[in-house]
C-alpha cells in the first residue's frame, strides 16, 4: 500500500498545480515556437556588398534570425515560405537574417543557391561574421524571434510552415508590441 | 512553480528512500537506460528487442545457492507515438513475448530451497498498453532545455494467462504472457539538456488490480520503476556539420515491487527491489532514424523472502520518426 499511496501522491503533485499561460504563450504555441526570454548574444554579419551589420543596429525592429545550412534539405524547403514572410513584412519593421553555418561555402555560392531556392532576401555566412555557435546548439534549422529590444522571445527548432496563420500572428504581434523586455545594459 | 518543484523532489525522495523490493517484471517501459519516452514531438514507431535472464537465487540481499532454476524472457516491443499537440503525446505499446522456464524454486518453511524440475515455455501477445504524456513544464534558454512531463496510462489484460508446463500444471504467473489484470500507469519524467549533455529522470508507477492466471485469482504487487540517465554527445563536437550524431549514456535504474497475492494470500517470496547500472549507446541519423543499444547489469538486489532475481537485460531498439 505504501507504493500505491506514493503513486497517488505523485498524481496529486503533478496535476494540482494549475498553470496559466499568457496571450504570448498561446501565440507562440500556435506558431510552433518555444518560449525563450533571454537577451540575444550580440552578433555581426557581413552583407554581400561587404558591409558589416550587427544586431545592435537593428534595435527597434523585430529580427527573425534563421540558422540554416546548404546541406540541410529541410532548410532549403523552407526558403519559398520565408520569401512569403519577407514580402509580407519587409516594409513593416521586420528584418529577416538567414545565416548559413557552412564552413566551406563562399558568399557568392550562398547567394546563388538562395536565388535558385526562390529567395529575394539577403543571406549571410556565419563564418564571415562573428556569431556564437550557441545559436545552433540544437542543430539546424533553428529560428529565433528577437524583439525590438534585442531579447529572444521565441525559438523554433526544426522546419516550420512559415506561411501559417500562427507564424504571421506572432510576427504581427511582435511588430505592434510597444512593450519589450528590459533593454540591454549598453543600449 | 517553486512549490511544485519542491513537491516533485519530495516525492522522488520518498520513493528512493524505500527499503525493499522485486520480481521478474518484464513490463518496464522506462527503466531501459535510454528512455524511449524522450521524444517530444512528431510521430514515430519504435521496435525494440529485450532479453532478460534470471538464474541466481537471492534471500533478501544475499545470493544463495541455486538448485538449477532459470527463467528467460525475450520481448519484442512495438511502440507507436504521436504528438497530438506540442505538449501532449499518446503512445501505444504492443509487446510480443517469448518466455521460458526451467525448474521452479520451492521454498521450504525452514528456508531451504528445492527444485521442481518442471519446464515450460510460452510465446505470443503480451499486455498492450496505452499511455498519454503531457509536458506541463518547459523552460528553454539558448543552451539549455528543461521539460517535466506527467504520464497516465492503462495496461490491458490482452496476454494469455493459462499457459501450462510440461507436467500439465499451470505455469507460474511470471512465465505467463500477460498479468491477467487491467493495470493503471502513472509517472513523471524530467529531462534537462545542456548543450552536449542531457540528464533524464523517470518514475513510473503501476497500480495493479486483481486478475487471473490458470484457475487462480492473482494480483501482482504495485510497482515503481525508476531511472536516472546521463547522455553525452560524443560526435559531432558541434552541430554545424552534416552527418549522424552519436551519444553514450550511463544510467541507474530499477524496479521496486510490493508482494503479490494469489487467491488473496500474500506470497512472502515475491516483491522487492532490483537496481541496475545501464550503459548505452545511441545513434541519431536525422531526420528519421534513431538506433539504440543498452545493457542493464543488476548491481543490487533486496528481494523479499527467497526468489530468483534478475541478473541482466540487454535491449536493442530502432525508432523511425515520420
Amino acid at each position: 500500500m505504501k507504493i500505491a499511496a506514493s503513486i497517488i501522491a505523485i498524481a496529486l503533485t503533478l496535476f494540482s498545480g494549475s498553470l496559466s499561460w499568457g496571450l504570448e504563450k498561446r501565440l507562440l504555441d500556435a506558431a510552433g515556437v518555444q518560449e525563450l526570454n533571454e537577451e540575444a548574444p550580440e552578433f555581426a554579419l557581413v552583407t554581400e556588398a561587404g558591409k558589416r551589420i550587427s544586431l545592435k543596429d537593428m534595435r527597434g525592429k523585430v529580427v527573425l534570425l534563421h540558422i540554416w545550412a546548404t546541406w540541410c534539405t529541410p532548410c532549403k524547403e523552407e526558403f519559398p515560405l520565408f520569401e512569403k514572410v519577407y514580402r509580407s513584412f519587409k516594409d513593416k519593421a521586420l528584418v529577416l537574417l538567414p545565416v548559413a553555418i557552412d564552413k566551406r561555402a563562399t558568399h557568392e555560392e550562398l547567394a546563388s543557391q538562395a536565388k535558385k531556392l526562390g529567395a529575394n532576401f539577403p543571406v549571410y555566412l556565419a563564418s564571415e561574421g562573428s556569431i556564437t555557435e550557441r545559436y545552433w546548439t540544437w542543430g539546424v534549422p533553428v529560428t529565433y524571434f528577437i524583439d525590438k529590444g534585442g531579447w529572444i522571445r521565441g525559438r523554433a527548432i526544426g522546419p516550420r510552415d512559415w506561411s501559417s496563420d500562427g507564424v504571421y500572428a506572432l510576427i504581427k504581434t511582435m511588430i505592434e508590441e510597444n512593450k519589450t523586455l528590459p533593454h540591454r545594459g549598453g543600449g | 512553480m517553486k512549490k511544485n518543484f519542491l513537491s516533485f523532489f519530495l516525492v522522488i525522495g520518498l520513493f528512493l528512500s524505500y527499503a525493499g523490493s522485486v520480481f521478474a517484471c518484464d513490463f518496464c517501459l522506462l527503466s531501459q537506460g535510454i528512455s524511449p519516452l524522450e521524444t517530444l514531438n512528431g510521430a514515430g514507431v519504435r521496435v525494440n528487442e529485450r532479453y532478460t535472464s534470471l538464474d541466481k537465487v537471492y534471500n533478501g540481499t544475499h545470493k544463495i545457492s541455486n538448485p538449477g532454476a532459470k527463467e528467460e524472457f525475450w520481448t519484442t516491443e512495438l511502440t507507436g507515438f504521436y504528438a497530438v499537440t506540442e505538449d501532449l503525446m499518446v503512445l501505444g505499446v504492443v509487446p510480443l513475448k517469448k518466455t521460458r522456464m526451467k525448474g521452479e524454486l520451492m521454498v521450504n518453511p525452514d528456508g531451504t530451497v528445492d527444485l521442481d524440475p518442471m519446464k515450460g515455455r510460452e510465446s505470443g501477445l503480451g499486455d498492450v498498453a496505452l499511455i498519454g504524456r503531457y509536458s506541463f513544464f518547459k523552460k528553454h534558454t539558448l543552451d539549455t532545455t528543461t521539460t517535466i512531463a506527467g504520464l497516465l496510462g492503462v495496461k490491458f489484460a490482452t496476454g494469455k494467462t493459462d499457459g501450462k508446463a510440461d507436467n500439465g500444471e499451470y505455469l507460474d504467473s511470471h512465465i505467463q504472457l500477460g498479468t491477467g489484470s487491467t493495470d493503471y500507469i502513472i509517472g513523471v519524467s524530467l529531462s534537462h539538456s545542456v548543450q552536449k549533455i542531457s540528464l533524464s529522470a523517470n518514475l513510473l508507477g503501476t497500480l495493479t488490480t486483481e486478475g487471473e492466471f490458470g484457475n487462480k485469482k492473482h494480483r501482482f504487487g504495485n510497482a515503481v520503476n525508476y531511472d536516472v540517465t546521463a547522455k553525452y554527445r560524443v560526435y559531432p563536437a558541434d552541430l554545424g556539420s552534416r552527418g549522424p550524431q552519436f551519444f553514450i549514456a550511463l544510467g541507474v535504474n530499477g524496479e521496486l515491487r510490493e508482494r503479490e497475492k494469489t487467491d488473496g494470500v500474500k506470497d512472502p517470496n515475491s516483491g522487492g527491489n532490483t537496481t541496475y547500472l545501464s550503459p548505452g549507446i545511441q545513434a541519431v541519423v536525422a531526420p528519421h532514424w534513431v538506433f539504440e543499444l543498452s545493457y542493464q547489469q543488476a548491481i543490487y538486489h533486496n528481494l523479499y523472502g527467497i526468489q530468483l532475481g534478475e541478473n541482466h537485460k540487454a535491449t536493442g531498439g530502432v525508432t523511425y520518426l515520420f
